[in-house]
């Protein structure tokens, strides 16, 4: 009987493994292959074939890759392969019985945008994808998005509708209500534990090595686990397969190198970024001084055949960032952190329509505080990741698809530290996760589009986390072709958190632990509801609307005063809202208004309140223009209505025990300390400010240059990070900040 | 025109959004009682405060009023079988805090010093019938040894050595202290002194400077040669004549906190790091019926010699002629 979720799963995988290939196997013929930039031979991800005749085409993965099966043989055909920023290339070709035929696309990059082109294509193609809440950006994509002091990929996220931040200071994300603890961060499919620099004002993932990125907000394919609110997916570049060449940058910030070429049957590439100078450092905190030093270093190398699609494709790749904060003062403490990865990947395209991914890696965060002569309290966290994923593709000749994959991960913590009473606590955990994950991907109908499969954790992180399943549903109708209706639905478990305290605005790390085992694992659903309209070829409008109900969330315990105290606290947290946005866009001209209504909040122990990066209306306008001769400017014009904060409601003597003594007389040894209304029940001013950013590209005979000048917050708008309730001062966050870098491309 | 327009809105933007907005940080205010007081060993009287909650101001500062100080309470204090009653009194601050009285009432308990190991219940009832209370248990004190066992400095071929106490309680916090007892002749007559000592040198902005021992929930101090060296060339440099200093020991004090006192110096003095923001930090209190503390510590104190051949070194007296 079919009386688990996971027995339905099974039952329909098979009726369509059945009918499927037997529909189609021989009147038909496929095409696949990869798309590459013929300057580079780097993969162009989210590019788009079509064939026009028989109006079927796909996208090209995250490494290239396409697939077009099910192709009417006996004709010849015209595809037409486009990507933004590339000119789009026509290849004839026909299509034999049962065979598929291999095609490696080269396109040439241009300097005009021909996005209009581009969007018909993808439009055609993508009508009935099942892709509420993702984004997919490749490089050219990517520089449209708003630059800061230095373009960082993370803080690019958040001035996308659902995405939020505590402010400009931080780059930290919260998405659709969840923590930040809840974003998955994968770097070429590697999980990243710490992804930022300099207490999460920068990510430590340097634009320079992206090719692209996945990002989902929500109702995420079972193909990714472990967190409970958000994936990003950054895939980096391989390398110039072609010549060799260098690029050179320097900002106020830091200082970049890139360096990459051919191999033979392959490519290498070896980025690094090393901060300059921490005056830029001193406008995003209050004009404090901020000693770190830190630096990030990238590396690949690949096997890689152009001249056969099914040639296996070997990369090894590396990746370290490291923070340390320099103080030269025995006095004070010495704090650290680092990040340390490296993965293998082979991928494979079989004969037919099989695509297969190995990956075998590890990931390792470590963080330290030692407080040498210091007030300071000790900590230290580890954890090592070791993870072997093997995933396995499959599509039909009737476009459906269907996903099946292994995942283990062997995770072992380790964190001790005190805690603000001075209590000791230490958690020293390993655990293995091994997990099995299906998904179909129903294409066949032209309006009517499936993502259905499931997640099944076999054994968990923890006890409580085993024998669990994660249905995962997304669903794509097209009534009218300009039209589509979009739904999802999908569960979520969450095992790995981390033990820092939400009351902290900024924190120089956040330490993972396991669930220790008196917790739960974490659960979540989310539903979501959206629509797209593309009101004329240039102009489209999306609407999303979401619940996310989050079960079994850990929080810190922060009255813990004994030593039998737990160190967390069960939570229930609940987000809800609806996301609209609307894009017009010609060959020159961008321009976006997105727009965010929210509700989030969390019951801690009975008390119910709303989580610190709870904003309730959102508001981005975003315009860009090609002026042609390589000059391009934008503006962007960010609002959000307050961030919660806790009122004060009075104050009293409280004991003053800092120069604690023998002589120390109580009485007159007071200061006053504020008292605390309920928490966050009161709101900050609303925020919002104006960037704007200018840059030129220059094409010298031997090298290419990039002069880029931003201003952030023109109106020096005075945004309230925080009211520090000791001095009644009121602390800002970014002023105006003028800022210019230079790249040097060879 | 379009050129025209884009200028007139930003024009707009910058005239508005440069303006700051009013920001109340201020909730309804909340009246309540404080009660501080800590049971101290080395001390024979007791003292006590009970003080009222005052408002906010509209920038955000405190409404710190000129008197708040809570009269005519009565305070009982239990242990074992018997009651002892606080009187109250007034005094002249010792310094001056702008804005508020010259004096101070406080609550006091004479001739009594608190045993360890014992429980002490506190009660306050205030003359409209509210009242506050708290129970602290003394802590049973430690015992001291240095480490390597001779009792003597420096430890013979040792770059450090250890001072350090045990307790058969957990979770206490200990505040150390060593002091330099040593004497200086002047006008023919040996005078006493008394110098913190340091237990390490540090880099500290390029400068060479002392550290000193912190409080700490470790049962040890551990103390560096080269500091002891220092100090005794710094002592050595303030007499024109070595033979004037004579060294007589070094004390250790150790004040043991109770598991409130503890728990309340940490949450208030330690910190996540000096970077971090955070807003709403834990604030310890453990008294019934209203905020404040009441805790207690016990005291103790060891001396340890010095090796002769050490200070010879350096031309101290022998001894005090």
């Amino acid at each position: 009987m079919l009386n688990s979720p996971w027995q339905v799963l099974k039952f329909v995988l098979l009726l369509v493994l059945l009918s499927s290939g037997v529909q189609y196997a021989q009147e038909t013929g496929n095409l696949n292959g990869y798309m590459r930039d013929s300057l580079s031979g780097e993969a162009i991800p989210f590019g788009t074939v079509y064939i026009k005749d028989i109006k079927r085409g796909n996208k090209t993965n995250s490494h290239g890759f396409f697939s077009v099966n099910g192709i009417p043989t006996g004709k010849d055909y015209i595809i037409t392969a486009s990507c933004l920023g590339y000119k789009t290339k026509q290849i004839n070709f026909q299509a034999e019985k049962g065979k598929t035929l291999k095609l490696d696309i080269k396109l040439v990059p241009t300097v005009l945008e021909m996005r209009k082109i581009e969007k018909i294509g993808e439009r055609t193609v993508e009508k009935n994808a099942p892709d509420l809440g993702t984004i997919h950006l490749n490089v050219k994509g990517m520089e449209l998005l708003p630059k800061g002091v230095e373009f960082d990929v993370l803080r690019s996220l958040q001035t996308l509708p659902g995405v939020r931040s505590t402010g400009d200071v931080s780059a930290k994300y919260y998405v659709r209500g969840g923590a930040s603890n809840q974003n998955l961060v994968l770097l070429d499919g590697v999980t990243l534990y710490n992804p930022y620099h300099a207490l999460g004002m920068f990510s430590v993932i340097d634009p320079d090595m992206i090719n692209a990125l996945d990002f989902y907000k929500g109702g995420f394919p079972s193909e990714y686990g472990g967190r409970l609110s958000s994936v990003l997916n950054i895939v980096t570049k391989k390398g110039n397969m072609n010549n060799f060449g260098g690029k050179a940058s320097a900002g106020l910030l830091s200082a970049k190198v890139l360096a990459e070429g051919p191999l033979p049957f392959g490519s290498f590439m070896l980025t690094g970024r090393k901060s300059l100078s921490t005056e830029i450092l001193r406008k995003f905190y209050d004009n404090k001084n901020l000693p770190f030093d830190f630096y990030d270093l990238s590396w690949k190398v690949n096997y890689d055949n152009q001249y056969s699609v099914e040639a296996p494709r070997l990369t090894v790749f590396g990746f370290i960032s490291a923070d340390k904060l320099d103080n030269q003062d025995a006095k004070k403490a010495d704090i650290s952190w680092e990040n340390n990865l490296i993965g293998l990947n082979w991928n494979q395209v079989f004969s037919g329509s099989f695509y297969s991914d190995v990956k075998v890696s590890y990931s390792r965060f470590s963080g330290k505080v030692i407080p040498n002569y210091s007030t300071t309290n000790p900590k230290s966290n580890t954890l090592s990741d070791f993870s072997l994923r093997y995933d396995y593709n499959y599509i039909f000749d009737s476009r459906n698809e269907l996903r099946v994959g292994l995942d283990i991960k062997s995770i072992k913590t380790d964190f001790s530290f005190l805690t603000s009473t001075g209590l000791t606590s230490s958690y020293a955990s390993t655990g293995t996760n091994v997990s099995l994950f299906t998904k179909l991907k129903l294409m066949e109908s032209e309006i009517f589009g499936m993502d259905v499969g499931g997640r099944l954790n076999v054994i968990g992180l923890t006890k409580n986390g085993s024998f669990k399943f994660e249905p995962r549903l997304n669903l794509t109708y097209r009534p009218l072709v300009e039209v589509a209706l979009k739904a999802a639905v999908g569960m979520y478990q969450q095992e790995l958190t981390t033990l820092s305290d939400e009351n902290e605005l900024l924190t120089i790390f956040e330490p993972w632990v396991i669930h220790p085992e008196y917790l739960m694992a974490s659960r979540a659903t989310h539903y979501t509801g959206g629509a797209t309209v593309d009101i004329t070829d240039e102009i489209e409008f999306t609407a999303e609307i979401y619940l996310i109900n989050m079960f079994n969330v850990p929080t810190v315990n922060y009255q813990k005063l004994y030593e039998s105290d737990k160190d967390f606290l069960d939570g229930y947290s609940e987000s809800y809202g609806v996301e609209t946005g609307t894009k017009y866009s010609t060959d020159d001209i961008t321009l976006s208004a997105n727009y965010a209504l929210a509700y989030a909040y969390k019951v801690i122990t009975g008390w119910r309140y709303y989580p610190k990066y709870d904003s309730r209306h959102t508001i981005n306008l975003t315009y860009s223009q090609e002026l042609g001769l390589g000059w391009n400017w934008s503006l962007m014009w960010i609002y959000n209505t307050g961030l919660p904060y806790t009122k004060m409601t009075g104050f009293y003597d409280k004991l003053d025990v800092t120069d604690f003594n023998f002589n120390w007389l109580l009485y007159e040894a007071v200061a006053p300390y504020a008292l605390l209304g309920d928490k966050n029940a009161g709101r900050l001013p609303d925020y919002h400010r104006l960037d704007f950013n200018i840059s030129k590209k220059f094409d010298l005979s031997f090298m290419k240059l990039t002069a880029d000048f931003s201003i952030l917050n023109i109106y020096n708008r005075k945004n309230i990070f925080y009211f520090e309730r000791k001095t009644g001062n009121k602390v800002y966050m970014l002023p105006v900040l003028p800022s210019i870098s230079i790249k040097a491309e060879l | 025109m379009k050129k025209s327009l884009l200028l007139i809105i930003l024009g707009l933007v910058v005239l508005i959004g440069g303006c700051e907005e009013n920001f109340n940080p201020i909730g309804e205010y909340r009246k309540e009682y404080t009660m501080n007081c800590l049971l101290a060993e080395n001390k024979s009287v007791q003292y006590l405060t009970i003080t009222q909650t005052y408002p906010v101001n509209e920038d955000g500062s405190a409404m710190v009023p000129k008197d708040n100080f809570v009269r005519d309470a009565v305070i009982r204090m239990w242990v074992e079988d018997s009651v002892y009653f606080f009187r109250d009194t007034i005094v002249a601050r010792s310094t001056q805090v702008s804005g508020r009285s010259d004096s101070i009432s406080y609550y006091y308990l004479p001739g009594f010093t608190p045993q360890r190991g014992k429980s002490y219940e506190i009660d306050a009832v205030f003359t409209y019938g509210s009242r506050m209370n708290s129970t602290i248990n003394m802590p049973r004190g430690v015992t001291i040894q240095m480490l390597p066992v001779p009792r003597t400095l420096p430890v013979k071929y040792q770059d450090s050595w250890s001072f350090s106490w045990t307790s058969d309680e957990a979770g206490q916090l200990f505040v150390p202290s060593l002091k330099l007892e040593y004497y200086v002749k002047q006008n023919g007559s040996w005078n006493i002194h008394y110098k913190n000592m340091p237990t390490a040198i540090v880099k500290s902005n390029g400068k060479d400077e002392y550290v000193y021992a912190l409080p700490s929930k470790n049962g040890s101090v551990v103390m560096q040669k080269a500091a002891l060296d220092k100090l005794m060339n710094d002592i050595r440099a303030e007499t024109v004549e070595a033979k004037d200093i004579y060294i007589e020991r070094v004390i250790l004090e150790v004040l043991v906190c109770d598991k409130n006192l503890s728990s309340f110096y940490l949450s208030t003095v330690m910190k996540a790091d000096d970077f971090s923001i955070n807003l709403e930090a834990l604030d310890f209190d453990n008294i019934n019926g209203g905020l404040g503390l009441y805790g207690g510590y016990t005291y103790q104190k060891s001396g340890f010699l010095f090796e002769w051949d050490y200070l010879q070194q350096f031309g101290f007296a022998y001894q005090i002629l």
